[in-house]
């Protein structure tokens, strides 16, 4: 069943107790069945909580200086793309989907993952979408694309995994938290601070307590959980990407104010870093990219399972095992 | 067709910043803007999201130009996993 109207979208979204996100069986495989997003109802909403950190103020801020390293890096790469084509128009979207995955990268993991690593994974991540996007077969056949698709996020777990014992080690040695590993490590041992703290009958009046408290989190689970993250990521924001290039393109007048805007909030240095207090000033630039995303939305549907008879209007009942 | 409600957006399949930088559709259209869902399973990285395009494109706009080479299929879109624009037949 479709729902394709503003209200009737916004029902589905808005009934936990009838629907559930619904992804394709491989999925499951990919992700591991054990991952949160497949979590429901007090579940995924305990679950969620304790990610809440990772996208405060003070979080978001913490990731800036690495996504300004990657932008600069390969803003500069793709003069040199150009220039190695003599000038001569190159297809960008490739280009731009490497991009995004090298930044979704450094805000996860920071530091922790080798360049080389970001490459493999920015390569192999198609094979995961391909994997995701068909209906599969549902036993994973060798040389099949779910076979590659499965081989291909084995290996970001991997990463990942080894990214975050890293991050634990550098959070417990007392570093400044750069990307979500670490923001999240830190929630987890200041969290045990302040139990053990009160456990102990001690004060804790100089401690910090996170809220909510987290429990321990092993390198597999925070890697599961940050996999989703790049997996909700990658292809929509390569989308966006892609299209805002496009549209800018079409429109030099458009640019032209972006241009101004970010050129006045930098004081005339195009190459200095800006904080997050003047990320969110340069409006214009925000009601741009508000726009496209009107304009050219990179998710386009979103399924549901209906988990029980699902009375969606009031003259039809959406079946109980309806894909919506 | 939240996203294209003309009586929300005027002139909805039109490009124009203006409606989210002088104009009302933040506040109008703050049923309408579902592109990052809404609900329990709200995108929980939309902030960042958003500000990640804004320094993209900011950042982009002060260190690099850039030509749009249209082909005839460029402004038509592919859907793989998410929408491109069309760079050739089936691809």
């Amino acid at each position: 069943m479709i729902a394709s109207t503003r209200d009737m979208a916004r029902k589905v979204f808005n009934s936990p107790l009838y629907v559930k996100p619904c992804v394709v069986d491989v999925a499951h495989k990919l992700l591991g069945a054990d991952n949160w997003v497949f979590l429901d109802g007090k579940a995924h909403i305990d679950f969620r909580k304790g990610l809440n950190g990772l996208f405060t103020r003070r979080a978001l801020q913490s990731y800036l200086p690495g996504q300004e390293e990657v932008y600069n890096r390969y803003f500069k790469r793709f003069l040199q793309v150009t220039k190695d084509a003599g000038g001569k128009p190159v297809p960008f979207m490739p280009e731009f989907r490497e991009l995004m995955c090298a930044v979704s990268l450094r805000t996860f993991c920071g530091y922790y993952i080798s360049d080389e690593a970001v490459k493999k994974i920015a390569d192999d991540y198609y094979l995961i979408t391909e994997a995701l996007e068909l209906v599969n077969f549902p036993i994973i056949l060798p040389f099949t694309k779910t076979w590659y698709g499965k081989k291909a996020s084995d290996m970001v777990l991997v990463e990942f995994s080894k990214a975050c014992a890293k991050s634990k080690a550098r959070m417990a040695a007392g570093g400044e938290p750069t990307c979500i590993m670490d923001a999240w490590v830190r929630n987890i041992l200041a969290s045990k601070k302040w139990l053990e703290a009160e456990a102990e009958g001690l004060s804790t009046e100089n401690l910090e307590k996170p809220s909510p408290l987290l429990r321990e989190f092993t390198d597999y689970e925070i890697a599961q959980t940050v996999f989703t993250f790049l997996f909700a990521s990658q292809d929509a924001t390569s989308s966006a990407a892609t299209w805002l290039f496009q549209t800018m393109a079409q429109r030099p007048d458009v640019l032209d104010r972006v241009r101004e805007e970010n050129y006045k909030v930098r004081n005339g240095n195009i190459r200095a870093a800006i904080d997050l207090d003047q990320l969110e000033s340069i409006t214009y630039t925000r009601a741009v990219v508000r726009e496209l995303l009107r304009y050219r939305p990179p998710v386009i549907m979103v399924p549901y399972l209906a988990k029980k008879a699902f009375p969606i209007t009031d003259s039809y009942t959406v079946p109980k095992g309806e894909c919506i | 067709m939240a996203l294209r409600d003309p009586e929300v957006y005027k002139n909805p399949d039109e490009f124009d910043p203006e409606r989210y930088y002088s104009g009302d559709a933040e506040a109008k259209g703050a049923k309408n803007f579902l592109v990052f869902g809404t609900g329990p399973h709200v995108c929980i990285g939309q902030h960042y999201a958003q500000l990640n395009l804004a320094l993209f494109l900011g950042k982009a706009s002060l260190l690099l130009d850039w030509k749009h080479h249209p082909t005839p299929l460029s402004e038509e879109i592919k859907v793989f996993a998410t929408i491109f624009p069309k760079v050739r037949d089936g691809g």
